[in-house]
C-alpha cells in the first residue's frame, strides 16, 4: 500500500478529521468550576486535618514529656509542619490559570520549570530541609536521654533520618539542574534571531 | 485558516466572549484535546478543563492580541499543564529533532487509509514535548508562522526551523517512504 500524503494533505487530513463532538454548555462550565473548587477544598481540608492531627499529637508531647529536648523537638516539629503546609499552599495558589491567555506558551512552560527548579534547589528547598530536620532529631535525642534502654534504636533512627535528608540534597540538586537545562533551552529558542 | 478580528472596543461580557470563542474554535479545541490525550474519558475531562480555563480567562481578555491567539494560548497552556501532571506516568517525551533523526519503527507502519494515517500522525504528535507539540498542532491547524510565534513566544527563526523539521518528518513518514515502497 502506498502513502499519498504531502505535508499540506496532512493539514487537510488533520483539520477534517472526525472528532467526537462533546457539547459543553455554560452550565457544564459552572458545574466543572464547582467540582474543581470542591476538590481543592477537599484536598486543603485533608492537608489541614493531617497537620492539625500532628499538632495535637506533638502538642500533647510538649505537655506530657518532662524532658526539655523532647519538648523543644516537639515544638520544632510542629513549626516545621506548619512551614511545609504554608509552602504547599503557597505553591498551589502560585498557579493562575485565569491569566493564561496573557502568557505565551514558552513563558508558561518556563514559569512552571522555574517553580519546579525552585522547589528542588532554591530557598524553599533549603528552608524545608532546615525546618524538618531539627525537630524529630531533638525529639529522638530527648527520648534516648529520658529512656536510655532505647538509645540504640534512637541512634539508628537518627542515623537513617539524617542520612536520608543528606541523600535528598544531591538528588534534588540533580533534578534542579535538569530543569535548568530545559529553561536554558527555552531561553535559547526565544532568543534565536 | 483566517485570522479572527480583534474584538473592538465596548468589551463583550465574559459569557459572550466565551460563546464567540466556542463557536469559532470549538472544533479546533476538540482536535487539540485529542492530540494531548489518547484516553477518551481523560480527553473529555481535559476538554472541559480547557473550556473552563477559557471561560475564566475571557474575563481578563483585553484585545491586546487576537482572540485566536488568546484561545490557543489558553488551550495549549492548559493542555501542557495536563501533560506535565501526567508526565510521571507517561513515557519520555522527545523533541522534533529526535523524531526527525529516528529511524521509522514498526509502530509507524504505512497505510493509505485516512484513519490509520491520522493515528500515525497522532502517534508522532503525542511523543513530542509540549512546545514542539504546540508548534506542530498550530501548523496542522493552518496557522501562519508569525501567529505561531505570537502564541508560543518562539522567535520567528525558531518557528521557521521547527516548521521545516515538521515538513521533513511529515514528508518522510507519510509520503516518500510510501512512494518508494518498503
Amino acid at each position: 500500500m502506498e502513502d499519498k500524503y504531502s505535508p499540506d494533505d496532512m493539514k487537510n487530513l488533520w483539520q477534517n478529521q472526525r472528532v467526537e463532538h462533546v457539547p459543553i454548555s455554560l452550565d457544564d462550565i459552572y458545574r466543572k468550576a464547582q467540582e474543581l473548587q470542591k476538590e481543592i477544598t477537599r484536598r486543603t481540608l485533608i492537608g489541614i486535618g493531617c497537620v492539625v492531627a500532628e499538632i495535637v499529637a506533638f502538642g500533647l508531647f510538649v505537655l506530657m514529656f518532662p524532658n526539655v529536648l523532647q519538648r523543644i523537638g516537639s515544638g520544632l516539629t510542629i513549626a516545621g509542619m506548619l512551614y511545609w503546609m504554608y509552602q504547599i499552599y503557597n505553591k498551589r495558589t502560585g498557579d493562575m490559570p485565569f491569566g493564561r491567555g496573557h502568557e505565551t506558551c514558552i513563558n508558561f512552560l518556563r514559569r512552571d520549570l522555574q517553580r519546579q527548579r525552585e522547589f528542588h534547589e532554591g530557598l524553599s528547598f533549603w528552608l524545608r530541609a532546615v525546618t524538618i530536620l531539627p525537630g524529630p532529631v531533638l525529639f529522638a535525642v530527648g527520648f534516648a536521654i529520658a529512656d536510655p534502654s532505647v538509645a540504640g534504636y534512637i541512634r539508628l533512627f537518627i542515623s537513617c533520618f539524617v542520612a536520608l535528608t543528606i541523600l535528598a540534597i544531591p538528588l534534588n540538586l540533580r533534578k534542579a539542574r535538569k530543569y535548568q537545562r530545559q529553561i536554558d533551552e527555552l531561553d535559547r529558542l526565544e532568543m534565536q534571531s | 485558516m483566517g485570522e479572527t478580528p480583534r474584538v473592538p472596543s465596548g468589551k463583550p461580557s465574559q459569557n459572550d466572549l466565551y460563546r464567540q470563542a466556542g463557536i469559532a474554535f470549538g472544533a479546533a479545541l476538540e482536535r487539540l484535546a485529542r492530540a494531548y490525550e489518547l484516553d477518551p474519558d481523560k480527553r473529555r475531562d481535559l476538554l472541559q478543563e480547557i473550556h473552563l480555563a477559557l471561560w475564566r480567562s475571557c474575563d481578563a481578555f483585553d484585545a491586546r492580541c487576537s482572540l485566536r491567539t488568546w484561545v490557543y494560548r489558553v488551550a495549549h497552556n492548559t493542555a501542557a499543564s495536563h501533560v506535565i501532571r501526567q508526565r510521571r506516568t507517561n513515557s519520555r517525551m522527545v523533541s522534533l529533532e529526535e523524531v526527525e533523526n529516528a529511524t521509522d519503527g514498526k509502530d509507524l507502519e504505512l497505510s493509505a487509509d485516512r484513519h490509520q494515517a491520522l493515528d500515525r500522525l497522532l502517534s508522532v504528535i503525542q511523543i513530542l514535548n509540549p512546545l514542539d507539540r504546540q508548534v506542530i498542532l498550530s501548523y496542522l491547524e493552518g496557522i501562519d508562522a508569525a501567529s505561531i510565534g505570537e502564541i508560543t513566544g518562539l522567535s520567528a527563526q525558531a518557528v521557521a526551523t521547527k516548521i521545516h523539521r515538521i515538513k521533513n518528518i511529515l514528508t518522510r513518514r507519510f509520503h516518500e517512504r510510501g512512494r518508494h515502497g518498503r
